[in-house]
């Protein structure tokens, strides 16, 4: 040979390479006298010419390529012909394949009825979750307001980061000013209401209502089923204003009749004039809203001081861009502050979407929330099945290799396990939606039947392709890991070990990777529902300052003719407390205008004797308006001074009574506030009494003050009656409306509840994240306790015969324990650290629902820790133990 | 039972075996002497078709001719009968066809070498 032997054995080692293209049988029968052939082939096309040998090679590799091509197609066909069927066509033989596929994973799972049904319950508990929050989430986030082209609607607000707030409403001369100003929008009003019903068709009521412009409903785009929209001059006083009905109250109180149209009815004693009916299911920001009358503003309400209680409703032209909108909107509110510099200095007049406006920052942050939970569900679940999956398929090595031997392809065999896969998941997924169906129903049931959309919230057809995405998503999570894994099985080596492989190799590897994650997302979620529902059952159990128990609360509203002057509303309320109580078992009563968690008014005031820096930055006040003996009614004492007594009467010395945030912002200490005048709008007050903090308004109490409420007028007020202790406040429901009535009897009484009822209403949103985490968190437990138990077993088995030997070398039982529990522990471990580390990022987000408790809560995680950790040494301790019981004999015998 | 037409590849192979057993790189070198290299079989070619006619029983595995111990570790191939028979009905199918181009005057008369 003319050429050096290096050279040559790169050259032929490099054909060699080669020829491993061809299938398996041809290398190993032709191998040597192809690299015969290929030696002789070069020497002689070195010899030829330089070159000779590039189109030698070319030659070569291009003729080696196309017969290997050949070869295996060859191949493929022979076996076709041999094994299965008479050649048929191409998508028939596929369609086949995969029934074969499909028929070989149903038998394998009817055969493992255990393990069908742990993956199976494992899914549909993951799916149905999903499906479940999804169908809230869709419903809440993602569909739109059910007004033509929603995205132009939005409503407007002020925020003045000076004065203190964020998100107010207009007063009644902005609004004008911005209806009037505003050109590339429609401007239309509204602000929340209720009215006494009065008309010879039923009993006067007490209805949600809505006092809006003319234009409200052509803003939103909504036409009535019946009648008209009211028009501009029905907001003029002296008009007899409109009202437009729901098609609800329509049908109750009007039996469908379309003669309603034209109909008067008393509405707090006006004559309103029913124009039209609105659209079946129609609603605007909340459900149950039964009236919309017309507002007709009076001489004093138009002016600025009269408060900010209109929430401008506007739709932005189609032809207009939202930053042109934007930038005119701005414009005018510049204006307003510029022009009315007390009352606008420092505002800015700015919009949001309708859509934020209706489902705010609460609904998106407990959405998201919510989804991240449940896809952390799911992320176990898809862990645990992925390790029951491996472990079987590890065990069904040999079967795997056998099927290889046999000529099946790896194609094919990565095919049947992720069929196996698909069907599992397919399964849990039709188990999944059951599940939800049960889910959505629970779900519905703790959200409040005014939260708008709630009654959309259902299995749609987009929450159902959610569900086959998450269904197509986890199969391809759980089920691709093993099939790669099972498709990599060694032949030969499966086919000499009696079918034990996977320990300490790559299977095994990615088996305990995957109990590190599922500890991980365990840990992630129990933290955050351990700190939801730690802030929800602080909630529930906090000191509010004030006792809620054996409490009955009614709201009243006095309107009508008999009604016009200050005295008239005043000399009400003081009848009706003495006739409630006259009740027997009322043992106090009295009334506020607010009731607790539901809102309050503030008014800007300064200190009689303290320098005023700038007349138009003025401090705020929380303002209480209330019936004498509030104070002994919820239980609160009286610190320093006197509560609000029958004697504060209209005509006498005008007072205050202030709370202790109060007294110590003007005062230093609650003695020295007794005396202190605080100058008001409408007239200085003195302070008589100074009481605790009571965190009435929400969890932080603010300063406060509580006026008589005979020394204002205040039409509608909630009456507090309490019983004596252990006495059933809803038994009083009925004498104390039979108390009213004597006093007048044309007045409708409403919202009757236990204070602790309204309460519960009131945290309603962290009640329900609380109470949805919790179920999620459990779950999550169960899960990971499962999985990690699940690989332990598992492991156990595949050790038993390392732990025969080493109990035949004398390794007490003890010792075999302590071995295998190490193992899982370690894995537990290191979950839960990683787990510990992504928690401490995460619960962050959670602050909006997380009342009096830190995200980073020392209790919660250590609980939590604590809780994993026994779990987690639970699920290792019980197949370890099993191990330790292995006879040495039979270990070794079972090779 | 109709005769199996045999590739250009498979007809000369055969040929080159009709006279005596060769091993496969010099069936290769037979073939391109006689073609004069209008045919040059590449390795992977050359092995698919001994392959296939193998296992169709045309051509077998033959001890190789004489005493040389490098010459004995190759293998050599040999026509079977069946091989032969076909080979020769394919030739005589060939002759058929070359005779009716002389006949069509596609090809000319073809001269006795």
């Amino acid at each position: 040979m003319s050429a050096p032997t290096g050279k040559a054995s790169l050259s032929e080692r490099f054909f060699e390479t080669l020829i491993r293209a061809y299938p398996e049988e041809f290398v190993h029968c032709y191998r040597p006298e192809l690299m015969e052939f290929f030696r002789a082939d070069m020497d002689r096309a070195r010899a030829a010419s330089p070159l000779g040998l590039v189109s030698f090679w070319a030659r070569t590799v291009t003729d080696l390529t196309a017969s290997a091509v050949r070869q295996h197609r060859a191949l493929r066909r022979e076996r076709r012909q041999a094994t299965e069927r008479p050649p048929s066509h191409r998508g028939r033989e596929f369609v086949h394949s995969v029934m074969q596929d499909l028929r070989i994973a149903l038998r394998g799972l009817a055969a493992t009825p255990g393990f069908a049904a742990v993956a199976i319950l494992t899914l549909a508990i993951g799916i149905g979750a999903n499906t479940t929050i999804f169908s809230a989430v869709e419903v809440f986030m993602l569909r739109p307001l059910p007004y033509p082209n929603s995205h132009e609607l939005m409503a407007l607000y002020t925020a003045n980061a000076e004065r203190g707030w964020a998100q107010v409403d207009y007063s009644v001369a902005d609004f004008h000013a911005v209806r009037e100003q505003l050109t590339t929008a429609d401007v239309g009003g509204y602000f929340w209401d209720n009215v006494n019903v009065a008309d010879d068709r039923a009993q006067p009521v007490r209805l949600d209502a809505m006092r809006i412009s003319h234009n409200f409903f052509d803003v939103l785009g909504v036409a009535p089923v019946l009648g008209r929209s009211p028009s501009l001059d029905e907001e003029q006083i002296g008009t007899t204003p409109a009202v437009m009905i729901s098609h609800a109250l329509w049908n109750s109180r009007y039996g469908a009749d379309p003669g309603a149209l034209d109909q008067l009815v008393e509405l707090d004693g006006v004559m309103h004039r029913i124009v039209g009916v609105a659209p079946e299911g129609f609603w605007f920001r909340s459900l149950g809203i039964d009236m919309w009358p017309v507002f007709q503003f009076t001489e004093g309400q138009e002016s600025r001081d009269a408060g900010r209680w209109v929430g401008p409703l506007v739709r932005r032209r189609a032809d207009v861009s939202q930053e042109t909108f934007v930038a005119e909107l701005e414009a005018v509110g510049a204006r307003l502050a510029a022009d009315f510099p007390d009352y606008n200095g420092g505002s800015r007049f700015y919009a949001i979407t309708l859509h934020a406006d209706t489902f705010d920052e609460e609904f998106k942050v407990g959405s998201t929330i919510a989804m991240l939970a449940v896809l952390f569900v799911l992320l176990i679940a898809c862990a645990n099945v992925a390790n029951l999956l491996l472990a079987r398929s590890m065990r069904r090595s040999r079967e795997v290799a056998v099927r290889t031997a046999l000529g099946a392809s790896r194609g094919r065999i990565i095919r049947q396990l992720l069929t196996e896969a698909s069907v599992v998941a397919v399964l849990g997924g039709v188990v999944g939606v059951l599940l939800s169906v049960v889910g959505i129903r629970a779900l519905v049931s703790i959200i409040p039947p005014e939260t708008p959309g709630a009654p959309d919230i259902g299995l749609s057809g987009i929450s159902l392709a959610f569900t086959g995405l998450v269904t197509a998503l986890t199969a391809v999570l759980f089920g691709l890991a093993p099939a790669l894994q099972g498709s990599a099985i060694q032949l030969t080596e499966s086919l000499k070990d009696g079918g034990r492989t996977g320990s300490g190799t790559r299977g095994g590897r990615l088996r305990k990777g995957l109990v590190i994650a599922e500890m991980a997302l365990a840990m992630v979620l129990l933290v955050s529902s351990g700190l939801l529902v730690k802030g929800y059952l602080n909630l529930r159990a906090v000191d509010r300052g004030f006792d809620t128990g054996d409490v009955l609360s009614l709201r009243v509203s006095v309107h009508g003719t008999r009604y016009t002057d200050d005295e008239a509303i005043s000399r009400f309320y003081v009848r009706a407390m003495e006739e409630i109580g006259s009740v027997p078992g009322v043992m106090h009563v009295s009334a506020i205008n607010r009731l607790p968690l539901s809102g309050w008014s503030s008014v800007s005031y300064s200190i009689a004797g303290e320098p005023v820096d700038d007349e138009t930055r003025l401090p705020f006040v929380v303002r209480h308006m209330v019936m004498p003996d509030f104070f002994g009614t919820v239980e609160v004492p009286v610190l320093v001074g006197r509560g609000i007594t029958v004697r504060d009467m209209a005509t006498s010395q005008q007072v205050a009574v202030v709370n202790q945030a109060f007294a110590g912002r003007h005062f230093g200490s609650a003695e020295d506030a007794i005396g202190g005048v605080i100058e008001l709008d409408r007239g200085d007050r003195t302070i008589v009494g100074v009481v605790p903090d009571l965190a009435w308004t929400g969890p932080v109490p603010r300063p406060t003050m509580f006026l008589p409420a005979t020394q204002a007028t205040v039409r509608t007020m909630s009456l507090l009656v309490r019983t004596g202790a252990g006495g059933d406040p809803t038994a009083l429901a009925v004498p104390v409306r039979r108390a009213i009535e004597r006093v007048d009897p044309a007045l409708p009484v409403f919202r009757v509840a236990t204070l602790q009822d309204v309460m519960l209403q009131q945290t309603q949103g962290d009640a329900i994240m609380g109470r949805v985490m919790a179920v999620l968190g459990i779950v999550a437990l169960i899960l990971s306790v499962i999985g990690v138990y699940g690989v332990m077993a598992y492991n156990v088995q595949q050790r038993v015969q390392e732990v025969g030997i080493r109990m035949a070398l004398g390794a007490e039982a003890r010792d075999v324990v302590r071995l295998m529990m190490r193992q899982g522990m370690v894995l537990a471990g290191v979950g839960m650290l990683l787990g510990l580390g992504m928690a401490l990022a995460a619960t962050r987000g959670l602050s909006t629902f997380l009342f009096g408790v830190s995200p980073f809560d020392v209790g919660t995680f250590a609980g939590v820790t604590g809780l994993l950790l026994g779990a987690a040494l639970l699920a290792t301790w019980v197949p370890a133990l099993r191990s330790a019981k292995v006879d040495p004999n039979v270990a070794l015998r079972s090779e | 039972m109709a005769t199996t037409t045999l590739t250009p590849a498979e007809l000369q192979i055969l040929l080159a075996l009709a006279a005596e057993s060769r091993h496969g790189y010099g069936i290769k070198l037979d073939i391109e002497a006689r073609t004069g290299g209008t045919m040059r079989l590449g390795s992977g070619t050359l092995y698919e078709a001994i392959q296939r006619m193998d296992k169709q029983g045309w051509l077998e595995v033959a001890q190789a001719p004489g005493d040389d111990p490098a010459e004995s570790r190759r293998k050599y191939y040999r026509l079977t009968s069946d091989g032969r028979s076909l080979l020769e009905r394919n030739l005589e199918s060939w002759r058929g066809i070359v005779a009716d181009a002389v006949a069509l005057e596609v090809l000319p008369e073809i001269r006795p070498a």
